[in-house]
């Protein structure tokens, strides 16, 4: 069980995550859905120990989240230049007995003996998953992993979350986009102005939309149908 | 005529000295020197025909390197004009100590060769050089893999002619200086998050796993020229000594550096100018101890730098 509690973090003086609190037993996925600059990248750089809250605090199992248990795919990935994709991997310790490389391949279409500057968005992205995922962790945290891939690496990835699940880990997964977080996700967190303003379980998952965009779509569809 | 992009390297510059702080009387320091050296270069008829092919070697190799060639020749109404004013402007100070010599025609020589640079335009490369580095090379050491493949073209034959004059004095220790210059250029990329937390070690430990590989390889690159070197100038064996101890903490300088400046997957480019400095101390008698003292300084600041980084 990750137990987050009362975290207040944030940037210099500006205060993003306000108090939030969220409890996740293992084998779980957790999705969070935010505007831009709700505090999604804040709430992930808080669970891998790069900002440190003000306040708060985040147990695992009882002891304090040691960040070591977590794994991060960060939106946007940065490699070092002029490294194969190949080279890339071996950075990381297998510490995932279950991983299995030549298997994932042919599904990824990842030219790992090309230099990674080569890659398109959606490949840095899959290379970037696919090194979290070699290591064994027991909470992994993708923000954004969608972005720029296409139908059928999204679907890999998804399986890829559902499969981490499988072993009892625990998953937070952020995204723009509603659908591919409806696909995986056990639990979906709205994060607003720095607190989880509404939690969806897997069974309400159908009135997300109509509670989120409701109001907004009949508005902005007026507008729309006057303007054009 | 307008100079966008002499606009664009004022601005940038300005930036580039308000970050250094002190540094930069360093950098105003070294150009003087630079257009001193220049003079006394330009008087001889030998030194002049030296200084003009290097500094003509220096804008070609910049030219080859920088990645905004696309953009200019796409979006700026006279590209020629734009990247030809600024390598004129670049060259200015050293070649106009040309003028006050015998050999001032150099002067006009250098600007009339600079015209041709422009029209050199490099392809991008997307073949995979040397794929099998990795056997050879610790993954965790990714900055040689990646400086290798990027400067290849300077280490492999500075280090071919080292090795062919091993028996000369002083020759093959510049040459590994040269070396060991460009591989200290290797670590001025910060690594993204994960791969920095990838050996799973806290700061002091971290460093001294950085540190300890790359001082290794330039040991094995470095030990058979000096100890060729030194059969053929046995009196020259301290200054060997001296000159590795120097090289090692100059590379070990570089790497703290890095660190003490470290932001995930930021370039950090303003780095190799205070590299060079302790680059250039490295060789010079006075002057040697620098890099010690600089590595022992950064040293700390890298350990206060990574805390937040590496669960400390």
């Amino acid at each position: 069980m990750l137990d987050i509690s009362q975290i207040t973090a944030g940037y210099e003086k500006k205060v993003v995550l306000q108090g939030i609190s969220h409890q996740a037993p293992s084998g779980r996925i957790v999705g969070i859905v935010g505007m831009n600059g709700a505090g999604k990248s804040t709430f992930f750089n808080v669970l891998a120990g790069i900002i440190k809250p003000f306040s708060g605090n985040m147990t695992f199992e009882g002891k304090p989240l040691n960040f070591r248990q977590t794994g991060y795919v960060e939106t946007t990935n940065y490699f070092y230049s002029m490294i194969t994709g190949h080279e890339y991997l071996r950075i990381f310790d297998q510490t995932n007995t279950h991983f299995n490389l030549e298997a994932l391949l042919p599904y990824l279409h990842l030219p790992l003996d090309d230099l990674i500057e080569t890659y398109s968005t959606g490949m840095k992205k899959k290379l970037a998953i696919l090194a979290v995922v070699k290591q064994d962790k027991q909470v992994y945290l993708f923000d954004e992993p969608f972005n720029g891939l296409d139908m059928e690496t999204n679907k890999v990835v998804e399986l890829l979350i559902t499969a981490l699940k499988d072993r009892n880990k625990i998953v937070f997964v952020s995204s723009h986009i509603l659908e591919p977080l409806i696909t995986v996700c056990d639990e979906i967190l709205i994060l607003e102005q720095g607190i989880f303003s509404r939690s969806y379980q897997q069974e309400n998952f159908d009135k997300i939309d109509q509670e989120l965009f409701g109001k907004f779509r009949e508005k902005v569809m007026e507008i729309i149908r006057n303007a054009i | 005529m307008s100079f966008h992009l002499i606009r664009i390297r004022f601005l940038q510059s300005g930036r580039l000295l308000k970050e250094l702080g002190l540094y930069s009387v360093l950098i105003v320091a070294a150009i003087i020197v630079g257009v001193y050296a220049s003079h006394l270069a330009f008087n001889m008829q030998s030194g002049a025909v030296f200084l003009t092919g290097i500094i003509l070697l220096t804008c070609l190799s910049i030219q080859s390197i920088r990645n905004d060639l696309h953009f200019i020749s796409r979006h700026l109404q006279h590209p020629w004009m734009e990247i030809y004013s600024e390598y004129a402007l670049m060259i200015l100070p050293f070649a106009a100590a040309a003028l006050f010599t015998a050999n001032w025609y150099f002067f006009f020589i250098l600007f009339a060769c600079i015209g041709f640079i422009p029209l050199y335009k490099p392809v991008f490369r997307q073949r995979t050089m040397f794929r099998k580095m990795g056997r050879m090379i610790s993954p965790q050491d990714f900055e040689w893999m990646s400086g290798i493949r990027r400067m290849y073209l300077y280490i492999f034959p500075l280090y071919t002619v080292a090795v062919l004059c091993c028996w000369l004095k002083i020759l093959p220790l510049v040459l590994l200086w040269i070396i060991t210059t460009l591989v200290v250029s290797f670590y001025e990329e910060g690594e993204s998050l994960q791969v920095l937390r990838s050996p799973k070690l806290m700061p002091r430990a971290f460093l001294l796993y950085k540190i300890t590989n790359p001082l290794l390889y330039l040991l094995l690159l470095f030990l058979p020229v000096l100890a060729v070197n030194v059969i053929f100038n046995p009196d020259f064996l301290l200054v060997n000594l001296i000159f590795i101890a120097a090289q090692l903490s100059l590379a070990c300088f570089g790497i703290v550096f890095k660190y003490a400046m470290y932001v995930p997957g930021a370039k950090m480019r303003s780095n190799s100018i205070i590299t060079g400095f302790v680059s250039m101390a490295s060789v010079i008698p006075f002057f040697m101890p620098v890099p010690v003292i600089m590595t022992v300084i950064y040293y700390f600041k890298a350990l206060k730098n990574l805390k937040p980084f590496l669960y400390a």
